[in-house]
């Protein structure tokens, strides 16, 4: 399957993510929270959760949706992207974009909690804007101050030539 | 079973999309103000769009779409600042760290080390919010309110 979308069609496919997630939660229960169709800090804590509570008797707290049964977003991405780059060639160990291994290690840390403390990954922060929440438009402005504070600091690194 | 079998199906889509796309929000945001090139950016605003849309059709023809709207209605003090640091930080981190939580599954998926390393730490992390941090964010709610 080859996905020939023209030059928009990573805007196509954001459409596309919207319309799952809403179709997820309107018709499949994906529900409570609102907007809960897609979220990379939500579903991976509660199928880490379900697992932990399941196997080492833990009693931490699940979204109701995912009690009996996990949420699968995570496992289901990540066959979807294995088969994606298995059938165009693109499957292969290799470094990465950060380079320092431990500093990769620390920043899914931070941003698991961090994401966490919000509720919320950007994905599922801008299904929130779209479901007309005023808080989460108040997240996706901060996230993007967060973005370009980095920016910023990167900036300023490379003017004053220090390697990132 | 039902809600648990959707999230496999719309991972697996989103999952092949997003690997050949390079889909990412931070990314996105990253590239529009560094560079000026919205071409990643687009694929957020085409979520916001396709979400809002979405609710709107779906709870229209009578699907389950409850509070839509959400609206303004902020809960109390600490959850809003809860949000704003959270995701003030997710932002800043996510670039040094080349990208949001879905690209870096991606991205782990494609093979590549350093974001397989990112889910080590990310999952950790989880380990870590449910054990201590849980107990702060609920401290700083009963504090702030």
């Amino acid at each position: 399957m080859k996905l020939r979308l023209g030059s928009n069609r990573i805007f196509v496919i954001g459409i596309i993510m919207g319309l799952g997630a809403a179709l997820v939660q309107a018709y499949f229960k994906v529900q409570p929270p609102e907007a809960y169709g897609i979220s990379f800090i939500g579903h991976p804590n509660d199928l880490f959760v379900w697992l932990t509570n399941k196997f080492a008797g833990t009693n931490w707290p699940v979204r109701e949706v995912f009690v009996i049964y996990p949420a699968l977003t995570v496992i289901g991405v990540l066959l979807g992207s294995i088969a994606a780059a298995s059938r165009n060639k693109e499957f292969r160990i290799q470094p990465g974009p950060v380079r320092k291994k431990f500093l990769a290690v620390i920043f899914g840390f931070l941003i698991a909690n961090l994401g966490l403390l919000w509720g919320s990954c950007p994905i599922r922060t801008a299904l929130l804007v779209g479901y007309g929440s005023g808080i989460a438009a108040l997240a996706l402005l901060s996230i993007a101050a967060g973005v370009m504070l980095a920016v910023t600091y990167i900036r300023f690194k490379a003017k004053k030539g220090v390697p990132q | 079973m039902i809600a648990s079998l959707a999230t496999l199906v719309l991972g697996l889509l989103i999952g092949y999309m997003g690997q050949r796309s390079k889909f990412c929000t931070i990314s996105g945001i990253r590239d529009f103000f560094m560079l000026k090139d919205s071409f990643r950016f687009k694929g957020l605003l085409g979520l916001i769009a396709g979400s809002a849309v979405g609710y709107f059709a779906f709870q229209f023809i009578g699907g389950d779409i409850p509070n839509f709207p959400l609206g303004m209605g902020f809960e109390s003090p600490g959850i809003v600042i809860a949000g704003i640091v959270g995701s003030m930080g997710m932002g800043f981190f996510s670039v040094f760290a080349e990208g949001c939580p879905f690209r870096q599954h991606v991205m782990a998926a494609e093979g590549k080390v350093s974001s397989l390393l990112y889910l080590l730490g990310f999952y950790l992390g989880i380990v870590y919010f449910n054990v201590v941090t849980i107990k702060w964010l609920d401290l700083l709610l009963r504090t702030v309110g």
